[in-house]
């Protein structure tokens, strides 16, 4: 049944419920002072909340001949207080890799690892040095207005690391006469609380968008204990969680050819660890704060386009295991010096680009035994030929970094998007990538080895587009894509001749697969309107060889990758209603190297339902989201039992 | 405001309707996890004797859950991988299986992160009991029909009622109490490195097994983690040294301590050439010659020598090695660390390879029955 405040029980306290009340109460003081602060901001021809235009084709990932795609603006609307790997679950074509309901979560893409997939923020890679991964249980799904997947390698465009494909989180500022706050609270099964305020003002030279948001959760839904012989249904122990996250992005467009931005963004959450259902609880904890901030300064002219920008991330995290004793301070910054790109147009058809990015990342980590820094820098460039006339463009890029102690190989790109007929369009890709040891594979004691090489991969990829053009009522794009990644040096961590686990470039991996995605929106008339967003992949991610195997080609997938996987999204707009049905589907997953043993597949089927209701120039909308409908019992990783049937009942105001 | 109410009423009324449809219970008998190889052989499982052989606890990966007991029945030469949860309903060991006893026709399987030891039946694998209540326990010991020791890494000695199946006490020792071994009616506890990477403990309890109380603790090398008894009575103890991994420089060397058990005192020590992680220690079916699974790879050592030499028996990557008093076959397991594990037979009179097979995750444990 839906849970509300009262029925938050003794675990939320113990985290800190009062606390949670009291700062969600502060919260919407500081919220309507805001608002009430940015009046004179603003005009009499105030309007709504910008929103991402529905089926927003264009992203603003300008890769030749790489699949990208935004999600769509409604589907973000339905996620309001959830995290991003809620919403990149079940609502994109990607896999998240999650540990229980608020476990660490991450994304694989094409059946590569969850290291091989950056998380950008205004176009930065916020993975933490450390472990090359950003855990999506922290980030909130509704703090950007806009977010963009890429699939596939990219590391000439993007850097180090994206030999997966990476997620693109922004927020599009725009200079026009405008204040708006968009408040919601979200109840929901197992003691989900939240509440979150997305407070907007804007006029012809500043654009400012700030987000607060608090969640707590107890987690603790049924689940069958499979551990011991007589099967019950148990509650999940130490699970509950809390978090809370401010944001403010600032734009200035001094003139129209140079805008500053800075931005903010502070997360802070502690939650408690549950453990695998075949182990003892150990009460661990986890607390970490998030500081990230960046400043940026774009020049535009008629043929040019420079971006320039500086940022710090300090990224903390205390792990307390009081059962073994285990604790540990985990601190890392990164200081992005100089992220810096320019385009210029030499003619109609010729655009060359460039640029820098230079990070210095320190670690205070109490398993290096002593602090640790690297510096990276990267040097890239390109050229991009393009053809109007006959809708045809070619980009070649190539990018070199230089980090001390390893030779990163050349990374060239080369990829081409050309109309075959009509409406069809294809794109192709092919690129090499690498990524450079994370620091914990190359500082941790014992097992950190500083003699690994770079993970090198060769990607090449195909799509064929098909989209509808220029058409007021109905758009349908339909996309299908193989691609083929061949990835050596894979670095794992295996037993070394000591018994000691060590990192090592272990295996060859080489993923193949088939994606076939749609979108498509209908205004049916002037009351009604469907979108519809689908996709179905097959990854075949084998290991070809390891240090075990030299000489024996093994060809076994890879461990927790789907053989088969798809989503369908179908959302229904009747006036101010709005039904949302979401599907997904993740196949077998096997869970060892021999492929003996796997996990089931599993179906979860979602339910969103809304209505909106105007007074006067405010609008508030009622949402029920019903998760899980069919009550699915599931898991993602192993012995990980997952929610059954869920219910969030969330308020939304939109206040102008 | 009653248009409002009207709407969330259909709202809240669709939900309630939704869920009695759709909100179906869940199945307990259902299983998320296939195993292809079980079900290829549960056809015989109820044919299939355990008893005599040699079982395998197999570790499975640190947080994976897939700690399992593979049977080698020594006449037929088969091979019975994670037979105890084929044994009960698909039911999981859990995380790490780290050890299995067989005492009094039962099993005892002591699982390490499940802070409990699961007894079953040694000829059918089916469980008897869940002795629950440890912290990340070790090994099991019989002391008599009545009473069993298990070690624990959280410093204590549970004293266990093997009526009942439930634990009647504990014993206080050292920081890491690990691998025990009985002489008479003494139990030498082994106070071991733990879960450390530098130094846990270097000493070893005797208890007296009549009256639960710790009567000596004295010092042998750093991190003791093996012992065997020879044919003369005599306790060996090998002892993994201490190793620094920033700095080899720092690193303190093994050792391996002779004991005469009678007056506990330390008879021999004999320094080993480096420092080890989780070192082994086997004795040959004659109880004449040690075989030390030790930095450098494995080494064979007469029990009258005093001193190792560099040259290994055998120099390959090894996690654990047995020797099965029986046939006197040494066995040891490979290291890899998350695909099935490999065991090796050697026959030790003439160094060769007898044959070899597939068992669960990371090999750890012997008990040849």
């Amino acid at each position: 049944m839906i849970n509300n405040l009262g029925m938050i029980d003794n675990n939320l306290k113990n985290i800190g419920y009062n606390t949670a009340i009291s700062r969600l109460v502060c919260m919407v003081c500081i919220v309507l002072s805001v608002v009430s602060h940015a009046q004179p901001i603003a005009n009499d021809t105030v309007r709504q909340l910008p929103v991402i235009e529905i089926n927003a084709r264009k992203t603003n990932l300008n890769i030749i001949g790489i699949k990208t795609f935004k999600v769509d603006s409604a589907v973000l609307t339905n996620y309001s207080n959830s995290t991003l790997s809620d919403i990149l679950s079940e609502q994109t074509p990607v896999i998240v890799r999650s540990y229980s309901k608020s476990g660490l979560a991450n994304v694989m893409i094409r059946g590569l690892n969850v290291i091989h997939t950056g998380i950008f923020w205004n176009g930065i890679n916020i993975n933490t040095p450390n472990i090359g991964m950003t855990d999506l249980s922290l980030v909130a799904s509704d703090m950007f207005n806009s977010m963009e997947i890429q699939k596939g390698g990219a590391a000439a465009t993007l850097g180090n690391g994206i030999i997966g494909g990476s997620i693109h989180l922004n927020n599009n500022h725009s200079f026009t006469v405008n204040k708006a706050a968009n408040i919601s609270f979200n109840s929901g099964s197992y003691g989900l609380f939240s509440g979150s305020a997305n407070v907007t003002a804007s006029n012809s030279h500043y654009s400012s968008i700030t987000y607060v948001s608090m969640n707590t959760a107890n987690n603790n839904f049924d689940y069958i204990d499979r551990a011991n012989i007589v099967r019950s249904i148990k509650k999940l122990e130490n699970a509950a969680s809390k978090s809370v996250c401010f944001m403010n992005e600032t734009a200035w467009k001094i003139d129209n050819k140079n805008i500053i931005t800075a931005g903010f963004w502070g997360n802070q959450s502690f939650k408690y660890l549950p453990v695998i259902i075949t182990m003892a609880n150990k009460n661990e904890t986890q607390d970490d704060k998030n500081l990230r901030t960046f400043i940026k300064w774009q020049h535009t002219r008629s043929r040019f386009y420079l971006n320039i920008s500086t940022a710090l991330f300090d990224d903390r995290l205390y792990y307390n295991n009081p059962t073994d004793r285990i604790y540990s301070d985990i601190h890392t910054i990164s200081f992005n010096m100089l992220n810096s790109n320019f385009n210029y147009n030499l003619n109609k058809n010729i655009n060359i680009s460039g640029g820098t990015n230079s990070v210095n990342n320190t670690a205070y980590i109490d398993f290096y035994k002593a602090r640790q820094t690297e510096m990276r820098t990267d040097c890239f460039a390109g050229i991009t030929y393009n053809n109007k006339k006959a809708d045809l463009t070619i980009a070649l890029l190539i990018r070199q970094a230089f980090i001390e102690n390893y030779n990163v190989p050349f990374t060239p790109s080369l990829g081409a998007e050309l109309k075959i007929y009509k409406n069809i369009s294809a794109k192709i890709n092919i690129s090499k990538n690498y990524r450079v040891p994370t620091m914990n594979e190359k500082f941790w004691v014992p097992g950190g080895n500083k003699n690994l090489i770079p993970e090198t991969s060769f990607n090449s990829e195909a799509t064929i587009v098909y989209a509808t053009k220029n058409t007021k009522n109905l758009n349908i794009d339909i996309l299908a894509t193989i691609y083929r990644s061949s990835v050596d040096n894979w670095i794992a961590w295996i037993a070394n001749e000591n018994s000691v686990p060590t990192a090592v470039n272990y295996q060859k991996v080489l993923s193949r697969g088939v994606e076939a995605e749609t979108r498509m929106n209908w205004k049916v008339n002037n009351n009604y309107k469907i979108s519809l967003s689908g996709g179905y992949n097959i990854t075949n991610a084998d290991r070809i060889n390891n240090l075990n195997t030299i000489g024996n080609k093994i060809y076994t997938q890879l461990m927790y990758v789907p053989l088969s996987n798809s989503f369908f999204t179908a959302i229904l707009f009747y006036k101010q209603t709005n039904l949302s049905v979401n599907y997904l589907f993740v196949g077998r997953r096997f869970i060892n190297e021999e492929e003996s043993k796997y996990l089931i597949p599993y179906h979860i089927t979602n339910l969103s339902l809304s209505q909106t209701f105007s007074i006067k120039n405010n609008s508030f909308k009622i949402r029920l989201n019903i998760n899980n409908i069919f009550n699915q019992d599931y898991y993602v990783l192993n012995w990980q039992p997952m929610p059954g049937i869920n219910y969030v009942i969330a308020l939304n105001m939109i206040i102008k | 405001m009653n248009k409002t109410m009207t709407t969330i009423s259909k709202l809240l009324m669709t939900a309630l309707l939704i869920s009695i449809i759709f909100g179906c219970k869940k199945d307990v008998n259902q299983d998320q996890v296939v195993d292809t190889d079980n079900n290829q052989n549960n056809n015989n499982t109820s044919t299939v004797p355990y008893g005599s052989g040699v079982f395998i606890s197999c570790e499975g990966a640190f947080t994976g859950g897939n700690g399992t007991i593979s049977f080698f029945n020594r006449q037929t030469k088969s091979v019975y991988n994670d037979i105890y949860a084929k044994e009960n309903n698909n039911t999981p060991l859990g995380n790490i299986v780290q050890s299995i006893t067989v005492y009094n026709n039962k099993a005892y399987i002591v699982v390490n992160n499940a802070n409990k030891v699961e007894v079953a039946n040694a000829g059918t694998m089916k469980n008897i009991a869940t002795i629950s209540g440890f912290k990340l326990p070790r090994y099991f010991v019989g002391v008599s029909a009545t009473k069993a020791y298990v070690s624990e890494w959280n410093g204590d000695i549970k004293i266990i009622d093997l009526a009942t199946n439930k634990i009647a006490g504990k014993i206080d020792c050292n920081t890491y109490p690990d691998r025990m071994i009985m002489v008479g009616t003494k139990l030498f506890v082994l106070n071991s490195a733990g879960y450390t990477s530098g130094i846990g403990d270097s000493t070893v309890s005797v208890i007296n097994t009549t009256t639960d109380k710790i009567e000596k603790t004295f010092a042998v090398g750093i991190n003791p983690s093996d012992a065997v008894i020879d044919k003369n009575g005599k306790l060996w103890i090998i002892s993994d040294g201490y190793t620094d991994y920033t700095n080899a420089a720092n690193n303190i060397k093994g050792k391996l301590v002779r004991i005469n058990p009678t007056d506990n005192s330390v008879e021999k020590i004999i320094v080993l050439n480096d420092s080890y992680y989780c070192s082994r220690l086997a004795i040959n079916k004659a109880k004449d010659k040690l075989y030390l699974l030790h930095a450098g790879g494995l080494f064979a050592l007469e029990i009258t020598s005093s001193t190792l030499g560099t040259t290994a028996y055998l120099n390959r990557s090894i996690n654990s090695i047995g020797i099965d008093p029986i046939d006197g076959y040494l066995y040891i397991t490979d290291k890899n660390y998350s695909a099935e594990g490999t065991i090796i037979r050697y026959d030790l009179t003439n160094k060769s390879k007898v044959d070899s097979f597939k068992v669960g995750i990371i090999p750890g444990y012997f008990y040849f029955n």
